[in-house]
């Protein structure tokens, strides 16, 4: 909901300019930031409005109360609040920022269907949600897909606006005319950086926090099996759960990775190979495997083991790809990349070398800046985090730009680019 | 010269962080061992009852009732892990006892208060068995942390030794096997 609302910024740069572009990368995924932490602080009091749960006491449920008290003794955690959602449909989720702000809730269908085993196997497996910090991993991974493909959709918008910003009307000298022309070059390359970052890194980190979901499905039913050292009761609820086709009408959207099974809905109809790469579950049937070994004598442990190290491995890949984009993104968003193409063919008197020029850097400046526009616009896909800081060192004012560029502007003689100096000292 | 220091700071932090993560395994062992103590508590009130409410209706069964009475008190005292596992199998044996010779007594067995007491126990009973299995996870946690290598360097600086498991050892082994 609130991405359409970080989209209009992208917009807003379309038409103000593409430095406003790259700065609002930094603005738009601050924003999801603080949004994403606050719902993630607020879990489990929004996690209940959405779905509609009802807490109860342990007057109202006291078997569902005895049973998460004995998984609570037998995994050291704090008792969670209890919820019921009334909902037909087998399913059960755990939300809450940490053990002391937990809550469990189950759906009525599970109360009615399942036996007491069954029951406190699924509950187990939500307590091990809780006691695995699964709430705060899921969060992460999200936050490291929004602020990806904020990068990427910073950069296509930022290279759209370079590429579609009219011409300076009337007659240009030659140094306005090949500015002119090495901005719509780097709007042809950030539009590119951008578009490959969607169609590359996007959904790589994508389908990576799915297969972190998958994984922390698998640890939780584990972890669940040994706080009841009962695989065989889990087993069976999952048979009852993933047998059941009452759709799911709790509006879940966008909570499916909380709940023991994937909530059903209505629609759907991706290949199968699709729907279990972008599925936040593993394949029922696999999960329900896993469980059967356990309960023919495979140690848990192992098992747990396994799949603590594949989520590990795949959450380390991960943060790595989401830092290869986040850190030059950042960097081009801070530092206007304008320094470096007006610059470029260009000697120092523009508006542009004034804000760096200020700080009486024009000499080294023009050397740097050829290497500057290089290794900023190729590598920054990937490996620009070297790269992209050894210039700032040979040339430290240039960090500076973002806010020098706000004293260039008053004396900024090129008509084209008036607007821009401004906007991006907003932003700085 | 700032290597060495980010060296250094970063050693430094790493043994900070050790030696805290064994005193914190140390204090869920502790409290791990106090859960079982809570649990066997309420159990041991439950059974005083279920003694009261049986010499109500079968008071000349004097010796099952005292053998109980007498494993309960032994059981209350017991200390350390090895020995409270002992006396508890003790009262279980007795306390099975009793409960058989009540089926004998069909007033007894229809007895609200019996009835009641009975579905406490068997949940009592099951939370005694997961207190057990949180300490005995607790512990395995703990004696692996101070016995391998490098924490074990930060335990022998705090004197850590190893902890008892609640039950035998080849029973503790046979733990991730799963039967219940």
């Amino acid at each position: 909901m609130y991405a359409i609302l970080l989209q209009l910024g992208y917009i807003v740069a379309l038409v103000a300019g593409y430095q406003v572009g790259l700065g609002a990368i930094v603005v738009v995924s601050v924003i999801a930031l603080i949004v994403d932490a606050y719902s993630y602080w607020r879990c489990d009091k929004i996690v209940v409005r959405i779905t509609g749960a009802v807490v109860v006491s342990a007057y109202e449920a006291p078997e569902l109360h005895s049973i998460v008290e004995e998984l609570c003794i037998a995994s050291g955690l704090p008792k969670p609040a209890i919820a019921i959602v009334d909902d037909p449909s087998l399913n059960a989720f755990a939300t809450g920022r940490d053990p002391h702000h937990a809550l469990v809730a189950v759906n009525t269908g599970l109360l009615e269907e399942l036996n007491k085993e069954e029951l406190r196997g699924v509950l187990a497996h939500e307590l091990a949600h809780i006691y695995n910090r699964d709430i705060f991993v899921n969060s992460v991974a999200a936050v490291c897909v929004r602020i990806v493909s904020a990068i990427a959709n910073g950069f296509i918008f930022a290279g759209i606006a370079a590429l579609t910003a009219p011409s300076a009307p009337g007659r240009k000298t030659k140094e306005e005319q090949d500015a002119e022309n090495s901005q719509r070059a780097m709007g042809l390359g950030l539009l590119l950086i951008g578009a490959l970052l969607a169609i590359t890194f996007v959904p790589a980190l994508a389908l990576l926090q799915f297969a972190i979901s998958r994984t922390r499905e698998s640890m939780a039913d584990l972890t669940g099996v040994k706080f009841t050292k009962d695989p065989e009761a889990l087993a069976s609820a999952l048979r009852k759960i993933t047998g059941s086709d009452v759709p799911t009408y709790t509006r879940a959207g966008g909570t499916s990775h909380m709940w023991i099974a994937k909530p059903q809905f209505i629609g759907g109809g991706l290949g199968n190979w699709m729907s279990s790469l972008t599925s936040s579950h593993p394949d029922p049937v696999e999960r329900i495997e896993t469980i059967d070994a356990v309960a023919r004598g495979q140690s848990v442990d192992m098992a747990l083991a396994k799949q603590t190290q594949s989520s590990a491995a795949i959450g380390f890949a991960g943060l790595l790809a989401a830092v290869l984009v986040i850190v030059p993104g950042y960097w081009v968003g801070t530092n206007p990349l304008g320094v470096g193409i007006y610059s470029d063919g260009y000697s120092t008197d523009s508006g542009y070398d004034d804000g760096t020029g200020s700080d009486g850097t024009d000499g080294t400046y023009d050397d740097g800046d050829d290497g500057y526009y290089e290794e900023e616009v190729n590598p920054d896909a990937d490996g620009g985090l070297g790269d992209g800081s050894a210039p700032v060192e040979e040339e430290v004012p240039a960090d500076d730009a973002t806010g020098g560029i706000g004293d260039g502007s008053t004396e900024d003689p090129s008509d084209d680019v008036a607007e821009e100096p401004d906007a991006s000292g907003g932003i700085g | 010269m700032i290597i060495t220091g980010v060296v250094v700071l970063a050693f430094l932090i790493y043994s900070i962080i050790q030696y805290n993560a064994i005193v914190q395994a140390k204090v869920r062992v502790d409290s791990a061992w106090s859960q079982i103590d809570v649990e066997l508590q309420r159990r041991m009130d439950l059974i005083g009852n279920l003694v009261e409410t049986v010499k109500g209706y079968a008071d000349h069964e004097k010796s099952t009732l005292e053998a109980v009475v007498n494993a309960r008190a032994k059981a209350i005292s017991s200390s350390g892990p090895a020995e409270s596992a002992d006396n508890q199998n003790i009262l279980n044996q007795a306390l099975g006892k009793l409960l058989m010779i009540s089926e004998g007594y069909p007033e007894l067995k229809a007895s609200d208060s019996f009835l009641n007491l009975q579905s406490e126990l068997s949940g009592s009973e099951s939370r005694v068995a997961y207190a057990r299995n949180y300490y005995n996870e607790s512990v395995q946690i703990y004696n692996t942390k101070i016995t391998s290598f490098p924490t074990n360097l930060y335990a022998k600086i705090q004197k850590a030794g190893t902890r008892e498991f609640f039950v035998p050892d080849d029973a503790a082994r046979a733990v991730p096997k799963v039967q219940f």
